[in-house]
């Protein structure tokens, strides 16, 4: 897209949409910015909570690295199939809108069973608030707690963003116009939103 | 430089970052600065996600200034609790 046409399409009155979705991303940032901060802050600052690879001593904590490694990669892979699919809806390229997206789909649904099969992990291995395990560390149990808020609360948002995903991969066939063109560009913006909340959990739960 | 080798090129360099943030973190820092070098390969990522992913580079200063105040925000937040971090550690 050239300079003059990007500024001439940030002029118009449908822009009113996309505005709309920024100042959401704007809440969203704040949401999740919170308790990050509140997290990372944690981290720094308390010796009770230390943790990062003690926190994760038994086979749990290895599976866990291995399996969110493996999430980052399908979410970044996804962040570049959903850029795809936006520039073929952008061309009204249906063909091609319908195999980035698909994919998008199929790597958001990848996400989830990974996430899942990871949770499972944890609970099997004792590591959820409260349990015997847990409450016999209490600054484990700390971590924990935040650990499932956060990745709970991003893994509901990649779940709406494949349901999302999923709604324009149906309805992309056939010509596709301005109007469904703007429509995955937001869809867009939210999933690339998504990715970026998970590129700063990745580090935080997983690396320190 | 069109948006489909700006998005190829971005996807080596994502990956590159992510897998290279994994092996910084083999390199046991100390707490505060696992924290940091963690927040700042991280920092790098979500920056070029927003700024070529989310075509942050084409909008105007509504956006931008929207992004830059939720950014803001989180910072207030996050020093917001450093004086009592301060107390914590004495």
């Amino acid at each position: 897209m050239s300079s003059t046409a990007v500024a001439h399409h940030a002029n118009e009155p449908t822009d009113i949409g996309r505005y709309g979705m920024w100042f959401f991303i704007l809440s969203e940032i704040m949401l999740f910015g919170a308790f990050i901060a509140a997290y990372i802050m944690l981290r720094w600052g308390s010796t009770v909570c230390a943790l990062g690879a003690p926190a994760w001593p038994q086979a749990g904590y290895l599976g866990g690295l291995t399996l969110a490694t493996v999430n980052t990669l399908l979410l970044i892979t996804s962040s570049f199939t959903m850029v795809r699919a936006v520039l073929a809806s952008e061309e009204k390229n249906a063909v091609a809108f319908r195999r980035f997206m698909g994919a998008t789909l199929l790597l958001g649904l990848g996400f989830l069973a990974v996430k899942i099969f990871e949770y499972y992990l944890k609970i099997h291995h004792g590591y959820y608030p409260r349990s015997e395990f847990m409450e016999a560390t209490p600054g484990l149990n700390i971590f924990i707690s935040f650990y499932f808020v956060l990745t709970g609360f991003h893994g509901l948002h990649v779940l709406i963003g494949v349901l999302w995903n999923y709604f324009l991969f149906k309805r992309g066939h056939g010509a596709l116009d301005e109007r469904f063109g703007r429509k995955v560009e937001y869809a867009g913006l939210y999933w690339h939103f998504v990715d970026a909340v998970w590129v700063f959990m990745f580090p935080l739960f997983y690396l320190i | 430089m069109s948006e489909k080798s700006i998005s190829n090129t971005l996807f080596a360099v994502l990956i590159a970052v992510t897998l290279l943030s994994v092996a910084a973190s083999r390199l046991h820092f100390g707490r505060e600065l696992a924290v940091a070098v963690a927040l700042g390969f991280a920092a790098v990522k979500a920056a070029l996600i927003g700024w070529f992913f989310m075509r942050l580079r084409h909008e105007g200063w509504i956006v931008r200034g929207a992004v830059l105040v939720g950014i803001f925000a989180v910072v207030v937040m996050a020093v917001g609790i450093l004086p009592d971090l301060a107390i914590q550690l004495k």
